[in-house]
C-alpha cells in the first residue's frame, strides 16, 4: 500500500486498481480501499474526488449491450467462419479424393446443410429478434440479472475471493477447530500446547483439536499475535495463503487479509524462518530440499507482495526493546557513537553495520531513554552528522568520521 | 502497456489454439473482446448495426491472418487501433465524413437513453446527471477519446499514442490537461 502514500487526485484516477474499483466495484476492492481510507485519513478528500471525478467518466461512457445481444453477434462470427473452412475444407476434399476420409466428409457435409440453413436464420434473428422482442421480456432479463449479481457481490464480500483459494482451500478437507472473530476486540485463544494467540477483529484462525507428535500447524486469515510456546521437538507452523512462517518458540505478528495484496510477519522475540507457501507446499510432495526460507529476528519484518511474488525483509515500524537481564540505561555521556550504537544493536537485537574505528573518535553526550529506536537513531546521527538506512532488515549509517 | 491479467496460460492456449484454426477458441477470444471494441466503437457512431459490422469485419480479418499473428500481449489494443481505423475507412466510404476530417469521438446518442439508464436516473439526481453529461461533452473529442482509453481500457499513453496516432508527449498532454478541467467542474 506504501505506494500510493504519495498518490494526489491525478495519481488515483490514472491508478489501474483504483480505476477498477469504482468502475467494477468489487467486494476484495472495496476492502481494500476501505482499509486503506482508514489507515490514511489525511488521503480521504483526494480520494473521494477522484471517485467522484472517474464516476462520471464511468456513467457518461456507459454502452448498453446486452450478453445476449453480444451473444448472437458471436454465432454469427462463427458461422461466417465455419462457412469459409468448409469451403477451405471442400476445396481439399476434391483435391484429395481419398476414400479414408470419408467420416470426415459425413460429418463435415452434415454440418453443412444444418448450418446453411442455421446461418440464414442467424442473420434474420440477429438483427430482428431484439427489436421484437416484447417490451417485458428485457425488464425481466435485466431484472434477473440484476439480482443473481447483488447475490453475488454479496457472497463474494463474504468469502472475500473464492471458496477454495486462500485461507479457504488450504483448511478444506482438514478435521480442524475454526475460531472466527466477528467482534470489534481482540479475542485471546489459548492452545492445547500453552501457545497464547491474540486474534485481531475480522480474523479466523484453524488448528487440529490436538495437535500431532512432530509438529504443530495453524491456519491464518487475518491478523495475529502469536506467543509460542517453546517445544523444540514441535516446529510451529503458521499457514496463510502466500507464506508459511515455521517457529521453535517465540512472539511474532502475521498479517494475512486474505483481501490484501500484501502479506507481514513482524518478529518480536526470538527466531522465525519464512517460506513461501508454494515452494513449502513443492517441498513436502517432492522430498527436494529444504526450500529457500527467510529467516527473521527480533524487530524485523517481511512483507510478502503477492504481484510479485517476492519477499522482503525490513524492520519494524517502531522496534521494541527485547527484555533482558541487564536493561540498557541509554545515558551517554562522552562516549564513544561505536558504544551507543552496540547498545542499540544489543537491546533491540538488530544489526546495526557501521566502521567501528570511524566512529570511535566521535563522542557523544545524550540521553536516548525513552525514545524510539529510530529516533534514537536520528538523534545520534545528527549529532555525529552520519545518516542511517535501512536495508534487507539491517540498519547501515554512513559517516565520514568525526573532524574532532 | 500496463499488466494484461488476461494474458495468462489460459490465454495462451486459447490462442494457441485459435491459431491452429479451432473456431471454438476463435469464438471465446472473440467474445472476451467484443464488449470493449463495441464500447469504443459506438462513441464514434449512433448506429449500431455498422458499428456491430465493423467488429464482425475485423473478427473475419483476424481470422483470415490467423497463422501470421505473431504477439498475443497486445491483442486488445491491437484490436482497438484496427477498429477505429475500420470505422474511419467505412464512415470515409459512405461518405459519412470527408477527406481529412476527424472521426468524432462523442457521436453517441444522449438523448435515447435505454431502461436501465432511465432507472439510474430516477434513482440519481436527473439534473446533476444532466450537468455532468454537458461538462463531459464541453471536452473536445479527443480529449474525450484520450480519458475513455484511459478510463476504460486502462492503456498506457504509449499504446493511446498508437491508437490515436498522436505522439506520446500529445497524449501525456492531453490526458493532464483533461482530468484539470473535470477536476475543476467538480
Amino acid at each position: 500500500m506504501d505506494q500510493y502514500q504519495e498518490y494526489t487526485l491525478e495519481d488515483f484516477v490514472l491508478d489501474a486498481r483504483f480505476q477498477g474499483w469504482v468502475r467494477h466495484r468489487g467486494a476484495a476492492d472495496a476492502v481494500f480501499w476501505q482499509q486503506y481510507l482508514d489507515e490514511n485519513p489525511a488521503q480521504a478528500e483526494d480520494i473521494q474526488s477522484a471517485r467522484k471525478l472517474l464516476d462520471r467518466v464511468y456513467r457518461h461512457y456507459r454502452t448498453d449491450i446486452d450478453e445476449a445481444e453480444i451473444d448472437l453477434e458471436i454465432q454469427g462470427l462463427l458461422e461466417r467462419v465455419r462457412a469459409e473452412k468448409r469451403q477451405m475444407g471442400g476445396r481439399r476434399m476434391e483435391e484429395r479424393e481419398d476414400g479414408r476420409w470419408e467420416p470426415g466428409i459425413v460429418s463435415e457435409s452434415g454440418v453443412v446443410i444444418e448450418s446453411e440453413i442455421e446461418s440464414g436464420v442467424v442473420e434474420e434473428v440477429g438483427r430482428v429478434v431484439p427489436l421484437r422482442r416484447p417490451w417485458h421480456a428485457g425488464i425481466w432479463v435485466k431484472v434477473a440479472a440484476c439480482a443473481v449479481l447483488v447475490i453475488g457481490l454479496g457472497w463474494v464480500g463474504w468469502q472475500y475471493y473464492c471458496f477454495n483459494c486462500g485461507y479457504n482451500g488450504l483448511v478444506s478437507g482438514k478435521e480442524l477447530v475454526e475460531r472466527v472473530n466477528t467482534s470489534e476486540k481482540q479475542q485471546v485463544i489459548k492452545l492445547t500446547d500453552g501457545t497464547q494467540v491474540v486474534l485481531y477483529p475480522q480474523s479466523r484462525l484453524s488448528f487440529a483439536e490436538t495437535f500431532p507428535a512432530d509438529q504443530r500447524t495453524v491456519y491464518l486469515s487475518g491478523d495475529a499475535y502469536f506467543q509460542v510456546a517453546k517445544d523444540p521437538k514441535r516446529p510451529f507452523l503458521v499457514h496463510t495463503t502466500d507464506l508459511v512462517t515455521k517457529v521453535l518458540g517465540t512472539s511474532f505478528f502475521v498479517r494475512a487479509r486474505d483481501a490484501s495484496d500484501k502479506t507481514l510477519v513482524e518478529v518480536r522475540e526470538g527466531k522465525v524462518s519464512v517460506f513461501k507457501q508454494k515452494e513449502f507446499a513443492a517441498r513436502r510432495n517432492v522430498q527436494s530440499k529444504m526450500p529457500n526460507g527467510m529467516v527473521l529476528t527480533p524487530n524485523q519484518k517481511l512483507i510478502f507482495e503477492h504481484a510479485s511474488s517476492e519477499m522482503r525483509r525490513t524492520l519494524s515500524d517502531n522496534p521494541e526493546i527485547v527484555p533482558s537481564d541487564n536493561p540498557k540505561t541509554f545515558e551517554f555521556v562522552n562516549a564513544p557513537a561505536s558504544s551507543v550504537l552496540t547498545d542499540i544493536e544489543e537491546a533491540y537485537q538488530i544489526d546495526i553495520i557501521f566502521d567501528r574505528d570511524v566512529m570511535k573518535g566521535c563522542p557523544v553526550t545524550a540521553s536516548l531513554a525513552g525514545q524510539p529506536m529510530f529516533s534514537k537513531l536520528s538523534i545520534l546521527c545528527e549529532v555525529i552528522e552520519a545518516r542511517y538506512e535501512v536495508l534487507d532488515g539491517k540498519v547501515v549509517i554512513y559517516s565520514k568520521g568525526c573532524k574532532s | 502497456m500496463q499488466s494484461h491479467p488476461e494474458n495468462n496460460a489460459d490465454d495462451a492456449d486459447l490462442w494457441k489454439l485459435f491459431r491452429a484454426g479451432d473456431d471454438e477458441a476463435f469464438g471465446q477470444i472473440a467474445r472476451h473482446y467484443y464488449k470493449s471494441l463495441f464500447s469504443y466503437g459506438s462513441k464514434f457512431s449512433r448506429d449500431r448495426e455498422f458499428v456491430k459490422d465493423c467488429i464482425q469485419d475485423l473478427f473475419m480479418e483476424l481470422w483470415a491472418k490467423r497463422e501470421t499473428i505473431g504477439d498475443t500481449a497486445f491483442v486488445k489494443f491491437y484490436l482497438l487501433k484496427s477498429l477505429r481505423r475500420k470505422i474511419y475507412r467505412e464512415s470515409q466510404r459512405q461518405q459519412w465524413i470527408s477527406e481529412g476530417e476527424e472521426l468524432d469521438f462523442s457521436a453517441q446518442a444522449i438523448g435515447d437513453a435505454s431502461i436501465e439508464e432511465h432507472i439510474i436516473e430516477i434513482e440519481t439526481n436527473e439534473a446533476m446527471l444532466k450537468t455532468l453529461n454537458q461538462q463531459i461533452n464541453l471536452l473536445t473529442r479527443r480529449q474525450q477519446e484520450v480519458i475513455y482509453l484511459r478510463f476504460f481500457e486502462s492503456m498506457d499513453n504509449e499504446a493511446i499514442a498508437q491508437v490515436m496516432g498522436i505522439s506520446r508527449p500529445a497524449v501525456a498532454n492531453l490526458l493532464y490537461r483533461t482530468i484539470q478541467e473535470l477536476k475543476d467542474r467538480l
